[in-house]
């Protein structure tokens, strides 16, 4: 799923550009909380979290990345978590530099 | 017939609560109640007075499941669909969801395009049926 604003009314379409912005600010944050998980339960938590967002506001690479990420953690295979949380890292920094004014 | 306007959200995430209110509130005109916990929707359901909730399973201190079963508990809101929004959608999850007494299932990330009408059919199919 690609959210795209493409048709939509002007006003509608600037309004979702402010809040996916916001969305994109927010994701320095959210690597904070992933570094920072204090316990498998939060680690989860804000995988999960991330996988949903990042979907909706169309960024489907960074949503599957998240997914795998939490699968991995909750199959408890370090090897393949660490691997996934990786690519999950590169793709938020990838996104914030995309997203840069 | 009954017109289809008041939707309840429940979520605990805040970019997911903005998309849900430009999906749902701006794209597809429903008046909204938005609640950041499951505390606060049982605080403002019977005032509100929601045709849907639209409901995240995973919400810290009061879970989804929990929220639900104490929505149901309310005279009121027995025969109003309550829809799950949660991003695990294995099989068993999902059943073991059902079973809580939820309406219906939808899977984030979910199309903010698409969800206005994907909620008016959990709506046309599920009100009035007291699980």
């Amino acid at each position: 799923m690609v959210f795209s604003p493409e048709g939509m009314d002007p006003a509608l379409a600037a309004q979702f550009a402010r809040i996916r912005q916001n969305f994109v600010g927010g994701l320095g944050r959210r690597a904070c909380e992933i570094d920072n998980a204090a316990n498998p339960a939060a680690l989860q938590d804000a995988l999960h979290r991330l996988t949903g967002a990042a979907g909706a506001y169309g960024f489907d690479n960074l949503s599957q990345l998240a997914r795998a990420a939490m699968q991995a953690a909750q199959d408890g295979d370090a090897a393949r978590q660490q691997a996934a949380m990786a690519s999950l890292k590169h793709a938020m920094v990838a996104v914030q530099a995309e997203s840069a004014p | 017939m009954d017109k289809f306007e008041r939707v309840m959200c429940v979520e605990d995430d805040p970019d997911i609560r903005m998309i849900l209110e430009f999906s749902l509130g701006r794209l597809g005109g429903y008046t909204l109640n938005v609640c950041a916990s499951g505390q606060a929707a049982l605080d403002q359901a019977l005032q509100f007075a929601p045709q849907l909730v639209l409901l995240d399973v995973m919400m810290p201190e009061m879970s989804g499941p929990e929220t639900l079963k104490h929505l149901r508990a309310m005279d009121a809101m027995r025969g109003v669909p309550i829809v799950f929004l949660t991003a695990k959608a294995m099989q068993d999850e999902v059943e073991a969801l059902l079973e809580h007494g939820a309406t219906g299932i939808i899977v984030k990330p979910f199309d903010p395009v698409t969800l206005p009408q994907d909620i008016r059919i959990y709506w046309e199919h599920g009100r009035g049926i007291q699980p």
